[in-house]
C-alpha cells in the first residue's frame, strides 16, 4: 500500500502523517483538554467573577484577589501554615526516604520482600484510611499517649494544642515516603560500582564515600524529588482535612483546605478559584527558583547536554 | 542542558496539574464509594415486578392504565434507616406496581455538596431528604427548586400534621416546600446516678448561672470530673446561639433585616460566660476534646463517666447513652437566662422531605409521600428511624409498638416545653456557623479576650452580611 502511494506529493504525505499522529495521541489529548486545560482556563475566568453556582457568574475584575491579599486575614494565616508545612515536610520526607533507600540498597537475604513491604504503605499513603488511623493514634487518650504514660513520659496534646497539631500532621508525611524512596533506590542502583572501588583503594571511609560519591551521583534525583515533593506539599489537603479539619484555631488550615472550604462549604467558587490561582503561581515561582538553584548543586553525567 | 531543564520544567508543570487532578479524583472516588449503596438499592426495585402478577390477580387493573414511572428518592442515614426505608419502598411498589422507586442513599458526608450541584444542574432526585438548615438558602436562590405540597392537597393529605408545627417546619411564606420527618430538638443528657451523688438537680428550670455553679460543685466532688463536655459545634449551637437569643429576643443574624441581632456588649457577655466556664473547669478543656471532633461520645472521658452531662439532640441521645453502658441517664431541662426575652430553645425537625420542582413525576412523588407519612403499614415499617414521627398515624403506631420511651422520647417531650424562636436561615449558614464556632473556640483556648474576639467576630459577620 505504502509503496503505491510513494508518488503522492510531499505536502499531502506530511498532512496524512500528522493526522495519524493526532489519532494516536487523541486519548491523552482529549483527557488533557477536557479534564485539565479546560478547567485550568475557566478557573482563571471564574477567579474574576462572583460565582456561587446557584446563579450565573458575575464579572468583578480582580476584586477576589484584592480581597484575598488585603481583607482576608485567614489567607495570610493559611499561607504561613502552608509554607511551614512545606519547609518541614519536604526535607524530612526526603531524608527518611533516602535513609530507607540506603538500607534497602544493601544485598540482604529477602531484600525484595522487605522492599515491597516498605513500599506497601505508600500505595494507600495519601488515603483517608491512614489519616484516620493517625488521628486515632494521636488523640488525647489515643495509643501514643497511652504508650507515653506507660513509660512515665508526660503526655502531649498532639492534636488539641495549637502548637503541636501542625507538627503532628507533618510527622504523618515523613512516614509517607514511598514514591521518593523508590526513586532513590533506583538512583542508588545506578551509581557505578567502580567509583566505590576506586575510593576503597584510596582508603575512603563510608561517610566520605556517601558525601563524595553517592550524593553527587544521585543529585539529579534528589532535585527531582525536591521539586515533586514541594509541589505535593504546597497542594496538601487530605491530611489536615481528615485529622484536624484545619483546627485547632486554624493552626493547620493549609491553603488547599481553605480552597475546599470556600468552594464547597461556602459556595464561593470565584473566590476559591482565585485561591487556586495563587497556589498555582506560588508553585510556579518556587519551581523556577529551584531550577535556577539546581545548576549549582546538581551533577549530570552528560554535563546536562543530551 | 537548557533543553533538559526546560523539558523538566514542563514535566513538573504537567505533574502539578495531574496532582491537582488527583484531588478531583479523590472526591470522585468518594462519590463512587457511595455507589455500591445505589446498586444494592436496585434489589428492591426488581421486586415489584415479581409481585406485579399477584397484584393483578387480586383485581388491580391499574397496571394497564398507567405508564410505568420511575422515581428517585435520595436520603442520608445509617443502616437501620436504610433498611426500614427500603422495606417501605417495597410495600409502596407492591401497591402501585407501575411506580418504581430507586433509592439513592449513603452517609451525610458530602450530601449537601452533592445535592447543591444536582439542584443547580437539574439532575436532583424526585424525592429529596433535606437538612432544615440548608433549605432557606435554596428557597431564596430559586423557589422553583421545590414543589409546594399545598398545591397537591388532593393527592397528599396534610391533616395528620399538627398545623402550626407544619407551618414552622418547611413552610416558607405560605408555601409548604418541605414536610418535617419527625420532631426533635436540642437535649441535655445527664448521668443521673452521678448527678444524684454530687447533689445536682436538672429537673427544675435553672439558669446559665446555676449551671456554672453546678459545674463548680462537680469540681469539688471530684477534681478529675467535669460537668460538661463540649466541642466547637456545641459551643455555638448550645451556648452562643440560645444565650444570645435569650438575651436579645432576636436570632443571632436577623433574616428579615439582614443585620446582627445583638450588640457588642451582649456578645462579650456570652463569651465571658464561656471563658468562665473553662477557667473554672466546668467544661472539659477544649484542647483535650477537640480531636474527637463531632464524635464527642467516643472520648474515653465520656465512656468512663468523667463528664456528668452533654448537650446533644433528641436524634442522638440514645447513641450517647449507649456509648456509656455503665451509666444511667436522664433528660434535663435546658438552661434559660432569668428574665430571658426568648426561650432560645425550640423543637424542630431533623430533616424535611421535599419534592423536586423540576421533576417530571411530581404527582407520583406526592403519592409516595402520602403513603410515607399517612399509611399505617408504612408507619409500622418506618417507625422512628427519622426521630419521633410528626403525624398522628406515625405517633400512634410507634406508641403501639412500644417505641416511644427512653431518653429519645423524653427529650422530645422536653423540647416541646420550650417555644424559642427558630433561628434557621442566615444564622445557620455554613460560613456564619464557622465564624461563631471560631469565636467560641478562641475564647475556650484563651487565645484572646472576650472583648477582642467579640469585635473581630462582629466585623467578620458584618463582612459576611455585606457580601450577601
Amino acid at each position: 500500500m505504502f509503496f503505491k502511494k510513494a508518488g503522492v506529493g510531499l505536502k499531502k504525505r506530511l498532512k496524512r502523517k500528522q493526522y495519524i499522529g493526532l489519532v494516536f495521541i487523541m486519548p491523552w489529548l482529549i483527557g488533557f483538554i477536557v479534564l485539565q486545560l479546560y478547567p485550568f482556563v475557566t478557573s482563571f475566568y471564574y477567579s474574576l467573577t462572583d460565582y456561587n453556582i446557584m446563579a450565573s457568574p458575575r464579572f468583578i475584575g480582580i476584586q477576589n484577589y484584592i480581597k484575598l491579599f488585603t481583607a482576608d486575614r485567614e489567607f495570610w494565616n493559611s499561607l504561613k501554615v502552608t509554607v511551614i508545612y512545606t519547609i518541614f515536610t519536604v526535607p524530612g520526607k526526603l531524608i527518611v526516604a533516602l535513609l530507607v533507600a540506603l538500607v534497602m540498597n544493601k544485598n540482604l537475604k529477602g531484600i525484595n520482600l522487605i522492599r515491597t513491604i516498605y513500599y506497601l504503605p505508600s500505595l494507600f499513603g495519601g488515603s483517608i484510611a491512614v489519616a484516620i488511623l493517625w488521628k486515632l493514634m494521636f488523640q488525647d487518650q489515643g495509643i501514643i499517649n497511652s504508650l507515653l504514660a506507660v513509660l512515665h513520659i508526660p503526655t502531649v496534646q498532639w492534636l488539641g494544642s495549637t502548637r503541636m497539631a501542625l507538627p503532628t500532621i507533618i510527622l504523618l508525611n515523613f512516614w509517607q515516603f514511598g514514591s521518593a524512596f523508590v526513586m532513590f533506590l533506583a538512583a542508588l542502583k545506578n551509581v557505578p560500582m567502580d567509583l566505590y572501588e576506586a575510593a576503597d583503594i584510596d582508603g575512603a571511609g563510608g561517610i566520605v564515600k556517601f558525601f563524595k560519591i553517592t550524593l553527587p551521583q544521585i543529585s539529579s534525583i534528589i532535585f527531582f524529588n525536591v521539586i515533586m515533593q514541594t509541589i505535593t506539599a504546597l497542594q496538601s489537603f487530605a491530611g489536615p482535612m481528615v485529622i484536624t479539619n484545619g483546627g485547632p484555631l486554624k493552626s493547620t488550615y493549609v491553603l488547599g483546605l481553605k480552597l475546599y472550604t470556600e468552594a464547597f462549604s461556602y459556595y464561593k467558587m470565584g473566590y476559591a478559584c482565585a485561591v487556586s490561582w495563587v497556589i498555582f503561581i506560588m508553585i510556579t515561582i518556587v519551581t523556577s527558583i529551584l531550577f535556577r538553584f539546581s545548576s549549582m548543586v546538581v551533577y549530570y553525567e552528560d554535563g546536562g547536554e543530551f | 542542558m537548557k533543553k533538559k531543564r526546560i523539558s523538566a520544567l514542563f514535566l513538573a508543570a504537567v505533574m502539578a496539574f495531574s496532582i491537582a487532578g488527583c484531588g478531583n479524583s479523590d472526591s470522585a472516588e468518594s462519590q463512587t464509594a457511595d455507589q455500591p449503596d445505589n446498586t444494592e438499592a436496585e434489589e428492591p426495585v426488581a421486586k415489584p415486578e415479581e409481585n406485579a402478577p399477584t397484584e393483578t390477580a387480586d383485581g388491580e387493573t391499574t397496571d394497564t392504565e398507567h405508564e410505568p414511572v420511575t422515581l428517585r428518592f435520595m436520603w442520608w442515614g445509617g443502616d437501620e434507616r436504610a433498611t426500614a426505608t427500603l422495606n417501605a419502598i417495597d410495600e409502596f411498589e407492591s401497591r402501585y406496581p407501575w411506580i418504581t422507586v430507586e433509592a439513592e442513599y449513603g452517609s451525610s458526608d458530602g450530601y449537601q455538596e452533592k445535592l447543591t450541584t444536582q439542584l443547580v444542574s437539574g439532575t436532583a432526585a424526585d424525592i429529596i431528604q433535606m437538612g432544615p438548615g440548608w433549605m432557606p438558602g435554596y428557597v431564596e436562590s430559586n423557589s422553583d427548586y421545590f414543589a409546594d405540597f399545598r398545591e397537591y392537597g388532593d393527592i397528599i393529605d396534610l391533616s395528620g400534621f399538627e398545623a402550626s408545627f407544619l407551618e414552622n417546619n418547611g413552610g416558607f411564606n405560605g408555601h409548604q416546600y418541605g414536610l418535617p420527618t419527625g420532631i426533635s430538638g436540642q437535649a441535655f443528657l445527664y448521668n443521673s446516678a452521678l448527678a444524684e451523688s454530687i447533689g445536682l438537680d436538672f429537673t427544675e428550670q435553672y439558669t446559665w448561672e446555676d449551671l456554672f455553679e453546678m459545674g463548680k460543685k462537680v469540681k469539688e466532688y471530684d477534681d478529675s470530673m467535669y460537668l460538661l463536655t463540649m466541642g466547637a459545634a456545641e459551643l455555638n449551637t448550645m451556648i452562643v446561639r440560645p444565650y444570645l437569643t435569650q438575651l436579645t429576643g432576636k436570632t443571632v443574624l436577623v433574616n428579615d433585616t439582614r443585620s446582627l441581632g445583638f450588640e457588642e456588649e451582649d456578645f462579650v457577655e456570652v463569651l465571658t460566660y464561656i471563658k468562665d466556664m473553662y477557667d473554672n473547669g466546668v467544661i472539659a478543656p477544649i484542647s483535650s476534646v477537640i480531636s474527637y471532633g463531632a464524635d464527642l461520645i467516643t472520648d474515653p472521658g465520656w465512656i468512663n463517666q468523667k463528664y456528668v452531662s452533654i448537650f446533644s439532640y433528641s436524634s442522638t441521645v440514645e447513641t450517647a447513652e449507649a456509648a456509656c453502658p455503665d451509666g444511667s441517664f436522664g433528660i434535663g431541662k435546658l438552661p434559660v437566662l432569668s428574665g430571658a426575652k426568648d426561650d432560645g430553645w425550640y423543637g424542630n425537625c431533623p430533616q424535611y422531605m421535599c419534592v423536586y420542582g423540576q421533576s417530571e413525576h411530581i404527582e407520583e412523588a406526592m403519592l409516595f409521600l402520602d403513603f410515607f407519612y399517612n399509611d399505617k403499614t408504612a408507619a409500622e415499617l418506618l417507625t422512628n428511624v427519622r426521630s419521633v414521627p410528626p403525624t398522628s398515624v406515625g405517633q400512634s403506631t410507634c406508641e403501639e409498638l412500644g417505641l416511644l420511651q427512653g431518653v429519645a422520647k423524653d427529650s422530645v417531650d422536653m423540647i416541646q416545653t420550650y417555644s424559642g424562636t427558630n433561628d434557621l436561615g442566615l444564622t445557620t449558614e455554613e460560613e456564619v456557623t464557622a465564624i461563631l464556632e471560631d469565636a467560641a473556640v478562641q475564647v475556650a483556648y484563651g487565645q484572646d479576650t472576650p472583648q477582642n474576639v467579640a469585635q473581630n467576630t462582629m466585623a467578620l459577620l458584618e463582612a459576611y452580611l455585606s457580601g450577601k
